[in-house]
């Protein structure tokens, strides 16, 4: 069974802009057809790292209130908490175990957790995740991909010890393979003509490397060569083999999308492809939406967006 | 077409003279974390705040957040200080001069994203912004 959820950091913006409240967020998840909620705990729990009990009762009340399951807290690994070290191992260690406990008072059983955390540490989070009755995810983000070194490490990892306590979060944005809607808008305002822009993608989209197009193009300003090291970097998708060697150890996953359009597609990530794989390959959990264009287009309504998103998903995964 | 938290950092008409005791002790205003989520303070590398274009000395800033005041230089140690996206951060400049109508406040800050990197090598992103002072009956006592 694979179920549709999404992640609060979708309503980013809205919760920035004080539009939205939590409860706002959970009652449109609901709304929209989600079946359950991520909270990056950074983002929206009030006294992060650690709640009050008044807190975590509130928000167990409005998941209740709006039928809403708890997904996953999404925790980060916050190697630069402190001025001028990096976090010990032992503080990664009681860092994500207080992530942990809290995810259990909170009823989530999924902690989200990231790479940086290392296969060495993570191996030792095991008998907390076993006593705390939560599942520790890694997050295979961009620009990574399963055959990156640390990869490579946490998949022999899940190999040896088994991927019940914990294992990979996959984010669909790894499988990115044409330029989204918002890059595109952002190109046109840097000063590259719309003509001009299609002949660019186009060429990209043949495989001419980066050097040639930039001189056939006679890109030189400052803005858009960061905006041709934007497309080069981030738009070589991972293979779709990935999703072989990561669902098997995969009990949630990260839709990840900037811009799903009026034909309810996204044109950036594959999802057909994806929902095809992933039902073909027996993947069981949530798969939760994670929008993120509002790094590139705060005029763009989230919640629309997500409307969007819900309604493709639910089609191609039937 | 811009992000989402790329703000002015300000709050509207949140700039506020301070008198104590009779006494003009400066002025203060709020801004916010122009952030998709919360950081310890730790993560602040720099805070500079200009009066009419020219800088006002860093002895003469507090920050203030979660019920408690720090000076500028104690920033880089907070890092059990945590700012909360939905808080407001109150700046009081004690330079001892009030505010007049008319006057520019602009505030710039850095800070690093503290997962983005490792030895030392973090992701700089800032803050900025700049009100107007409209000039008020009341002060803060």
């Amino acid at each position: 069974m694979i179920d549709v959820s999404v992640s609060l950091y979708s309503f980013s913006m809205k919760f920035f802009d004080g539009s939205y409240d939590l409860e706002d967020c959970v009652r449109t998840a609901s709304q929209l057809g989600f079946k359950g909620v991520e909270i990056v705990a950074a983002q929206m729990v009030e006294n992060y790292p650690y709640p009050t009990e008044e807190w975590c009762a509130r928000f167990r009340e409005l998941l209740q209130k709006y039928r809403m399951q708890p997904v996953s807290y999404s925790a980060y690994i916050d190697m630069g908490q402190y001025t001028g070290r990096d976090l010990t191992e032992e503080e990664i260690i009681q860092c994500t175990l207080n992530d942990m406990m809290y995810a259990n008072r909170l009823g989530f059983p999924i902690v989200r957790t990231q790479h940086a955390i290392s296969p060495k540490i993570l191996e030792k989070m095991i008998p907390y995740a076993k006593k705390w009755k939560v599942w520790l995810g890694v997050e295979l983000h961009h620009p990574h991909n399963c055959r990156v070194d640390v990869w490579r490490q946490y998949f022999d990892l899940f190999e040896r010890v088994g991927s019940d306590y914990i294992g990979v979060v996959p984010d669909m944005g790894i499988f990115q393979e044409h330029p989204h809607h918002s890059f595109c808008q952002m190109a046109l305002e840097n000063g590259i003509e719309q003509g001009c822009l299609e002949q660019i993608l186009a060429d990209f989209e043949q495989g001419m490397k980066q050097k040639a197009l930039q001189e056939k193009y006679q890109i030189h300003k400052p803005e858009q060569l960061e905006l041709l090291n934007t497309m080069y970097e981030t738009f070589h998708p991972a293979t779709f083999e990935d999703l072989d060697i990561m669902v098997p150890h995969s009990k949630y996953m990260h839709g990840k999308f900037y811009y799903i359009n009026e034909q309810e597609e996204d044109t950036c990530i594959p999802y057909k492809k994806i929902a095809d794989r992933i039902k073909s390959l027996g993947f069981q959990g949530h798969i939760a939406a994670e929008y993120e264009g509002h790094f590139t287009d705060a005029a763009v309504d989230c919640v629309e967006q997500l409307r969007r998103y819900a309604n493709m998903m639910h089609r191609l995964l039937g | 077409m811009a992000s989402a938290f790329d703000v002015n950092v300000m709050e509207d008409q949140s700039i506020e003279n301070i008198v104590y005791n009779g006494i003009e002790g400066g002025f203060q205003f709020r801004i916010c974390f122009a952030a998709y989520r919360g950081q310890h303070l730790s993560t602040i590398e720099s805070l500079e705040v200009k009066l009419d274009g020219a800088p006002v000395e860093r002895r003469d800033i507090r920050f203030c957040i979660n019920g408690k005041e720090f000076l500028v230089d104690q920033l880089k140690d907070l890092s059990q200080e945590y700012w909360f996206i939905r808080d407001r951060a109150v700046i009081k400049v004690l330079d001892g001069r009030g505010l007049k109508e008319g006057q520019k406040v602009e505030i710039h800050y850095t800070y690093r994203l503290p997962y983005t990197g490792y030895f030392g090598n973090y992701l700089i992103q800032s803050g900025k912004g700049q009100r107007i002072f409209e000039g008020s009956e009341g002060a803060v006592l």
